[in-house]
């Protein structure tokens, strides 16, 4: 019965219901937004970072990471290489070759890292095509030709389809030595890759240093961000881990790690601030509305009714009302959050000129993670119902006469 | 008269006006922290780069592109010093020698870029002493020292005191190479960078080509960090031969990295905005329709629309600027407050220490954000007042009245 006063009640008066919804709506809405973006914007910055070169997730050796050298690559091996297709979310895993090198050209010489790729499966890492100012991508995986980043080909003084020999240390010590045809040179961001890296083909690689079928390391491309744990988790569970190990990017910068981590420890910081704001709107929104109710109040209870049961009763309208609010801003911020996904909020000016320098896309993005809306609801459920004790306190403090006197 | 009215409806009603003065001056305090915060997120960002890696300009021959161009030295490097120190924005200057070649230990051997400095000043111009982790920032003038990163001390598998061999290719061609005792190791937020850079002095980094007087570059510190643009625009007319570049020239990145969090920062100020806002119009829509028998009389007694819409109005008004004060003076305390002592996010990241990220933030404002927040506030707080002074003349006199 009570329940179905509290509900009667909170139509009754339909302007007074709805404003009180909508300053727990708002609150929803607001915060939800406001942690979408801050998630939002951290993806971006680990994907701008690991997305790019290293992989969300790397298979090696064991061993390999700490010691980067050709001695710890892997025999290629089809079972690992159909464990890593099987894991969840998997979307390619991106097979390499790398290794130091000294690169010459007449009088000139520079160390460089060479990287051996699979022309075909790279495009979804580090795609080099776009990025060609001079000549051509690879045709094949094992022809005698290479791709230079554009500031080694200015030192060495190379254009395309001059020749280009390099000198190093292969497998087990054996000596690499090589010449082969500039296919095409590209132009890197990051102005340090872009004078010391060059592309070659994977077999063309392998046979370079000796190590025929062997591989650094496989660069895992991931369909879903969210979803990396499952992948590890498969991974480490499917694979021969006293042969191989798996990191994720967390373990292969972990500079990044902490970096991400700071800034969520501000965003929270900013979160609590934004809290403090909406817990205000509401407070200042209930606190009227038990002022303009306090007649009502005051004639109840002078009429009869139990003090405890009229607290009960106005207990279960604002919960109700908090519910609503709460319920209508999940479904409403989800559509917001939507909008922004499709349609992202477009940087302006100085700045978005260097993020395309850069290379990198000029829009601010929003998460659009479950646990965002479902945290929030429960965060602003929860604040709105501690309110909500203050009508309570006061009904149950109640004088009828002064209830009815006041204005 | 209005006004009168206005402020003794205020004071009448105290709880409902201390509600509104209280939420203003939170959205005040606020926004305001929120910027300090960042703007303190900002200064370290910026102090990192400019303190420890770029300085605030650099000066190299205009041939050197970073690679490798160790026979394009600056022309009377000590002629361009001496008119450098004597430049009243400069605060110091230091010369640096830079080649790229290997680092070799027993065990294996890295590329590296070799950096020749001049120790007391680079110390005026860099704060790298603070990385110092073991050993000494050239103390005690041995010679041959060398300054490694952690990262590559770890590579090599060398540590203090080890002996290393250092090769480049000299101007003419000539490989020289030189063997070289560790008397520090460094490490900075920048693991790459340990690994790529090594530090000697400029006297042995001579002494390996046979000539004292090369120097591939010029880095200074200016007194006054905002002069940067003039002070470089200034230089590069005063060396017209030499390739002169500010930091922002040289690291684009910082540039859109700071241009980026403003922008961020604009964007939650928005948000901040709206909350005030929605905040502002909810309570006062409630406190109309509290004090709808008294608004009710009040127009049946002769007070017309516009003078009703006006009397809120200046309510709300009037509670803004009542809380603003309060706002401005909150904000300004808890920023020298955090501003000296700092907010620690080291319960959040306890690793940023080891990667010489600092983990405390200080809080930091310049005089106009105080100004351009209260604006902000005081609009918001406007605009929210709108829509219930509209419900407000939109009530029937004879209707309100008669309100229970």
């Amino acid at each position: 019965m009570y329940l179905k006063l509290a509900w009667l009640n909170l139509w009754r008066n339909k302007r007074r219901t709805i404003i009180a919804i909508t300053s727990v709506f708002y609150a929803v809405v607001l915060s939800v937004f406001m942690t979408s973006l801050q998630m939002g914007t951290m993806n971006q910055m680990v994907a701008n970072v690991a997305g790019a070169y290293s992989g969300y997730i790397q298979v090696h050796q064991k061993g390999y990471w700490d010691d980067q050298s050709l001695d710890n690559s892997m025999p290629t091996n089809s079972t690992l290489a159909n464990t890593i297709k099987q894991a969840p979310d998997v979307d390619e895993s991106v097979p390499r070759l790398q290794s130091f090198a000294l690169a010459s050209s007449g009088n000139a010489t520079k160390g460089v890292m060479l990287t051996g790729i699979d022309p075909v499966k790279e495009r979804k890492l580090v795609n080099l095509e776009p990025k060609i100012i001079q000549g051509k991508y690879f045709g094949s995986d094992s022809e005698q030709s290479v791709i230079l980043a554009s500031g080694l080909a200015d030192y060495l003084k190379l254009k395309t389809n001059d020749t280009i020999v390099f000198l190093g240390q292969g497998f087990h010590g054996s000596s690499a030595a090589g010449k082969y045809i500039i296919k095409g040179i590209i132009k890197l961001v990051s102005p340090d890759l872009n004078k010391s890296m060059v592309f070659m083909p994977l077999k063309t690689a392998q046979t370079l240093f000796s190590t025929p079928d062997m591989l650094s390391s496989y660069a895992i491309v991931i369909k879903d961000v969210d979803g990396i744990d499952k992948t590890l988790a498969y991974l480490k569970k499917n694979m021969d881990t006293s042969k191989y190990e798996v990191m994720d990017w967390k373990q292969m910068s972990p500079e990044l790690d902490q970096a991400v981590k700071g800034k969520m420890a501000s965003g929270s910081i900013i979160e609590g601030v934004l809290y403090m704001i909406v817990a205000f709107g509401i407070f200042g929104t209930i606190l009227m509305m038990t002022t303009e109710r306090t007649y009502e109040f005051g004639v109840l209870v002078a009429i009869g009714m139990n003090r405890r049961r009229l607290a009960l009763v106005t207990a279960l309208e604002s919960l109700f009302m908090s519910f609503l609010g709460v319920v209508i801003g999940y479904v409403a911020s989800m559509a917001l959050v939507l909008y922004f996904v499709h349609y992202p909020i477009h940087m302006t000016g100085a700045l978005a000129k260097s993020y395309e320098q850069f290379g990198l896309a000029p829009y601010i993005y929003t998460a659009f993670q479950f646990s965002i809306f479902y945290n929030q609801a429960i965060i602003v459920f929860v604040i709105s119902v501690l309110i909500c004790l203050y009508p309570l306190s006061k009904i149950l403090k109640l004088k009828p006469v002064e209830a009815m006197h006041g204005e | 008269m209005l006004l009168k009215i206005a402020w003794r409806n205020i004071w009448r009603k105290k709880t409902r006006s201390l509600i509104i003065i209280f939420a203003v001056t939170m959205g005040i305090w606020a926004g305001l922290f929120i910027c300090s915060f960042m703007g303190g997120f900002i200064n370290e960002m910026m102090d990192e780069s400019i303190n420890h890696t770029f300085s605030h300009i650099q000066i190299h021959n205009p041939l050197f592109k970073g690679n490798n161009e160790i026979q394009y030295t600056i022309k009377e490097p000590q002629k361009v010093l001496a008119a450098l120190e004597n430049n009243p924005d400069v605060k110091a200057a230091t010369l640096r020698n830079v080649a790229f070649g290997m680092t070799a230990s027993p065990s294996t051997a890295s590329g590296t870029k070799i950096v020749g400095i001049n120790p007391e000043q680079e110390n005026k111009v860099t704060d790298f002493k603070i990385f110092i982790k073991q050993g000494t920032y050239f103390e005690g003038n041995k010679r041959n020292g060398v300054l490694v990163g952690q990262k590559l001390a770890d590579k090599l598998h060398i540590k203090m005191h080890s002996k290393i061999v250092l090769t480049f290719a000299g101007p003419d061609g000539n490989i020289v190479s030189g063997a070289f005792r560790v008397i520090g190791i460094y490490k900075t937020s920048n693991a790459q960078s340990d690994l790529a850079n090594v530090f000697v002095n400029s006297d042995d980094f001579n002494a390996m080509l046979g000539n004292d007087t090369t120097f591939h570059e010029i880095a200074m510190v200016l007194k006054d960090a905002d002069k940067v643009d003039t002070v470089n625009a200034a230089m590069k007319k005063q060396f017209p031969t030499l390739k002169v570049e500010s930091w922002k020239e040289l690291s684009p990145e910082t540039v859109t990295l700071n241009d980026y969090i403003a922008f961020i920062l604009w964007i939650l100020m928005g948000v901040f905005m709206l909350g005030l806002g929605f905040a502002i119009v909810n309570t006062m829509l409630m406190a109309v329709m509290e004090r709808t028998r008294e608004l009710g009389m009040l127009m049946a007694i002769g007070l017309n629309k516009s003078r009703t819409f006006g009397m809120i109005m200046i309510e709300t008004i009037t509670l803004t600027f009542v809380g603003c004060p309060f706002g401005i003076g909150l904000s300004y305390l808890t920023v020298a407050y955090f501003g000296k002592h700092g907010i620690s996010l080291a319960a959040f990241a306890k690793g940023m220490e080891n990667f010489g990220m600092s983990s405390m933030v200080y809080p930091f404002l310049k005089e106009n954000v105080y100004w351009q927040i209260a604006i902000m506030v005081f609009c918001t707080a406007l605009l929210a007042a709108i829509y219930p002074s509209i419900r407000a003349i939109r009530l029937k006199p004879a209707e309100a009245i008669h309100k229970i």
